[in-house]
């Protein structure tokens, strides 16, 4: 049974790679942001830890001598270097899984935590309905800075606080996009037809309302993935909360604000992250545009003009 | 048929959609003539293309479609080729009942501001009183109380917000007027209310071209009927003669249901594939051979009975 | 009253009514919507409610379906009283068969054929092969290819689908099936042979259908009986046949013409007494204030008092 699904599924897939121009492109950009953060947890060109931290050990594993600061792109750092001395482009290449991990995790939370809520608001009674949505609509109002600021004050620094700030920001936003689309089922014919053949309303949430909501909320995450990374960026740009494991391992949006101070001068500090994650964030909008497309083919049609 | 007493006429027009990657033909090359101050009637089942056929007279094509061939309305080349230019008949000339007339008026506006907004654009009246005179003639017309102007539209019921959208049209005095569908989204018992609004545009000399699915009722109403299928017409002519001596087995199709009459009845279960060479109906018909291959020209036995089939 | 526990289906007096929130202030008004209708269905008749839309004939297909519930009355099934005896209710709605209006709204999109039309089984704990198979054989049955199986609903005219769900609803082999206006929404040819399938289907396996219809062709073809549904009130009842030859009601007078193309004009309703009373020929004062009982007349029944010098039988 899941080995013909798998098929199908890959079958479609490749087939809105062929015909989507916009899902290729997206695809390709993320891919090889994929690569990228798979090249950065492996090897990377230079050691990340930079002037301060120099030890013997190091230039014998390397077998450089450390690094000058502030450089300009060139053959050896292709990226440049940063005020301590440490390789930008290796930098980069760590904070590549960062984005994506912490992108990916927040997506997929806060897309199941919305359409619990979603489904349990719209499809329970007026009691559980009331709550979920004013709960939801409690926590729309509040901006996924703030909350991560206040994460940040109470839990402390970490990638804790602004994973579940954002996803305490988003899943709301699932949760009534969810709600309103199981509103909407609810009162098409072949629900009330199972409601009144005796199905449970388990059965009837399980087999009937998820297979239909699910997709339409998978293309909107990914689709919202792009807004989700720039909001992490930035996070991470203003407050500099640093990873959970070390404290040096680099988010592309710290290191944009570790070099904020000197982009009039050394402007590939902060340069170059950004870019990367300008391109993340647009390669993950042309995916899920791409995807969203080919559900409505009739946004694709060509206008003449009339005269 | 004299030349210039045509309110429309078709040569070879083919109108498409475009799709993702092909175009879907609505009309396949069809040939026609209506003649003025006739009521007629274009009778097929949906997907047959009479609605694009109305909305291609009408002017109301949507900007992704595709035309070919030529089609004239009084005279006035409205497409040609490529190229369509509705700019002088839109809205003066040809006008169109919506299928649904609840969805067709603005549910902001009350009933009479609609009727000053329509005929500001039309005959560029300022004046809310002329306005008003215009559309309280149009709104007795139809047998409707004059309070019906000063309502919104959620408050009139199905059948009322026909006769408004009616009122609507005779307040705009075009020549030629489509109505789409007029019985299909009202209860059966407005049908006959339906036929006489309807008739009485005839009566004052308009030329009336409806588009229907409902047989029974563009006997009742029409003299003249075309019927189509898949984008072609199969046969046309006078009503009388059309429902007395059908030629075209789909035509006999048709009015066999609708008598609900089950002689020669057989479960339809296929969706007939695109063919833009060989005879549409050639899927279901019993009579198949060689020559249907080649699409049948519409070919008329007498003057204005016409059948497009090779067999007759 | 014990012959009216003969029949198969009994509605006794049945008043629905919806709560609507008020405009213009808090609270909430009831309205009601299905006032005192009582009528008996044998089995394996087809029983026709004939009515415009508003007159609540969908509202007495929802309380069948156990989807509204009424609060006065009852409706017996078999001699159950579906509302009372929640557990027999519940085995009774499992086989009920249904066919709404919208073939698209009625099936889930996501799902295919074979699985559509197998889910009352699975209700009744079918197992998934026997289900299938029976499946293939109904398909057979009405003319459709089996090939359609595995297709999903998209993939198939509005036709197709209307038989689809039609063999969905008579899969458990239900004594009762309830049709909602199922050929409207389709065309001239498609309707000629949705009716036909239906008819023949009852013919040949003896269901017993409850048809909701504002078109009288369609209840004349189908029907036995038919019931006369005019703002809640079953305003008349009587064979097919004798009701568009004789209509006793003005109201069903009216109802004939307009099947037969006649312009019969703008109604209006009264909201006191009989709602004909605005437009009613032979209107007197009564009708103004009161509703007119049931009058029973060779069988048939009647609202109207213009027939209350008739003898109850």
């Amino acid at each position: 049974m899941s080995g013909s699904k798998v098929k199908i599924v890959l079958r479609g897939f490749l087939s809105l790679l062929k015909t989507s121009r916009k899902f290729s492109i997206g695809f390709t950009i993320v891919a090889i942001m994929v690569i990228l953060s798979i090249i950065g947890l492996v090897k990377t060109p230079y050691h990340l830890e930079g002037w301060g931290i120099v030890t013997e050990e190091a230039i014998k594993r390397q077998g450089l001598a450390p690094c000058l600061p502030f450089n300009c792109p060139s053959i050896n750092h292709i990226f440049g270097t940063d005020d301590m001395g440490r390789d930008l482009l290796s930098r980069i290449l760590v904070g590549a899984h960062l984005a994506l991990i912490q992108t990916v995790t927040v997506v997929i939370i806060s897309i199941t935590l919305g359409i619990l809520m979603g489904v349990a608001a719209g499809y329970s009674n007026t009691f559980i309905e009331k709550i979920s949505t004013y709960i939801v609509e409690l926590f729309i109002i509040i901006p996924s800075m703030v909350l991560a600021a206040a994460f940040i004050t109470i839990i402390g620094r970490g990638m804790q606080s602004v994973l579940m700030a954002l996803i305490l920001t988003w899943s709301p936003w699932y949760g009534r996009l969810t709600y309103i689309l199981v509103r909407q089922i609810r009162e098409l014919d072949f629900i009330k037809i199972c409601e009144a053949m005796g199905f449970s309303k388990t059965y009837i949430v399980f087999k009937h309302i998820l297979p239909n909501v699910a997709p339409i909320i998978f293309v909107e995450g990914i689709t919202d993935s792009s807004s989700v990374l720039i909001e992490i960026a930035s996070i991470n740009f203003l407050i500099g909360v640093a990873s959970l494991t070390s404290i040096d391992l680099p988010d592309w949006g710290m290191i944009v604000g570790y070099g904020i101070r000197y982009v009039r001068t050394f402007w590939w500090i902060s340069f170059f992250p950004g870019l990367f994650i300008a391109l993340t964030a647009f390669g993950l909008m042309l995916l899920g545009d791409g995807l969203s497309e080919t559900s409505s083919p009739w946004l694709k049609r060509r206008w003449r003009l009339w005269f | 048929m004299v030349l210039d007493s045509m309110a429309v006429r078709a040569r070879n027009l083919w109108v498409g959609y475009e799709e993702a990657n092909r175009i879907l033909w609505a009309l396949n090359g069809i040939n026609i003539d209506v003649p003025k101050g006739v009521a007629f009637c274009i009778v097929g089942e949906s997907g047959s293309g009479k609605s694009t056929f109305g909305n291609a007279i009408a002017g109301l094509l949507p900007p992704y479609a595709i035309t070919k061939g030529c089609l004239e309305v009084y005279n006035i080349n409205v497409i040609n080729g490529d190229r369509v230019n509705y700019s002088n008949i839109r809205g003066n000339i040809v006008v169109r009942i919506p299928q649904n007339p609840i969805a067709a008026l603005n549910p902001y506006l009350k009933i009479e501001s609609i009727f000053f907004d329509v005929l500001k654009q039309r005959f560029k009246i300022a004046s809310k009183d002329k306005a008003l005179e215009i559309a309280l003639k149009s709104i007795r017309a139809v047998g409707l109380p004059d309070d019906v102007l000063n309502r919104y539209p959620h408050q009139l019921s199905g059948g009322m917000s026909q006769r408004v959208a009616i009122a609507l049209t005779i307040a705009i005095n075009p020549e030629i007027v489509i109505a789409d569908e007029p019985t299909s989204n009202l209860d059966a018992y407005l049908k006959g209310a339906t036929l006489n609004l309807l008739k009485n545009i005839v009566s004052v000399g308009k030329t009336l071209i409806v588009i229907t699915h409902d047989i029974v009722f563009a006997s009742a109403l029409c003299s003249f009927i075309a019927v189509m299928f898949m984008g072609n017409i199969v046969e046309v002519g006078r009503t009388e003669e059309v429902l007395s001596n059908p030629l075209h087995l789909y035509t006999k199709e048709l009015i066999d249901a609708a008598n609900l009459n089950f002689r020669d009845f057989k479960y339809i279960n296929n969706k007939p594939e695109v063919t833009l060479e060989k005879c549409a109906y050639a899927y279901r018909c019993p009579h198949y051979s060689e020559k249907c291959n080649r699409k049948p020209d519409l070919r008329y036995i007498n003057k204005t009975h016409g059948v497009a089939c090779w067999n007759l | 009253m014990l012959e009216s526990l003969k029949e198969f289906i009994n509605v006794k007096d049945l008043w629905i009514s919806y709560r609507v929130p008020r405009i213009w202030w808090f609270g909430y008004s009831d309205i009601d919507v299905v006032k005192g209708v009582s009528f008996s269905v044998s089995y394996g008749e087809c029983y026709g409610l004939v009515g415009e839309s508003g007159s609540g004939k969908t509202t007495i297909l929802k309380a069948f379906m156990r989807l509204v519930k009424p609060y006065r009355g009852s409706i017996y099934i078999d001699n159950v009283d579906i509302y009372k005896d929640d557990r027999w209710g519940k085995e009774i709605a499992k086989r009920i068969g249904y066919v709404s209006q919208d073939p698209l709204t009625s099936v889930d999109p996501r799902m295919k054929i074979k699985d559509i039309v197998a889910e009352p089984l699975i209700a009744l704990g079918v197992d998934r092969e026997k289900a299938v198979e029976r499946v293939a054989t109904l398909l057979e049955l009405v003319g459709l290819n089996i090939e359609i199986m595995d297709k999903y609903p998209f993939e198939l005219s509005g036709g197709m689908l209307q038989r689809v769900i039609i063999t969905r609803s008579i899969i458990s082999n239900p004594k009762l099936v309830l049709l909602d206006e199922p050929t409207s929404a389709l065309d001239v040819i498609t309707q000629a042979q949705i009716l036909k399938l239906l008819k023949d289907l009852k013919d040949m396996m003896n269901f017993t259908y409850i048809l909701v219809t504002h078109d009288l062709n369609v209840a004349r073809y189908i029907s036995n009986r038919i019931g006369v549904l005019l703002k809640g009130y079953l305003i008349e009842e009587g064979g097919v046949k004798r009701i568009i030859s004789e209509p006793l009601h003005p109201y069903t007078k009216i109802i004939v013409d307009a099947f037969k193309l006649k312009d019969v004009g703008e109604l209006r309703y009264s909201s006191t007494g009989c709602p004909l009373y605005t437009v009613c020929k032979y209107r007197e004062d009564i009708c103004g204030r009161e509703m007119p009982p049931p009058i029973h007349i060779n069988g048939d029944v009647v609202r109207c008092w213009y027939f209350k010098n008739f003898k109850n039988r």
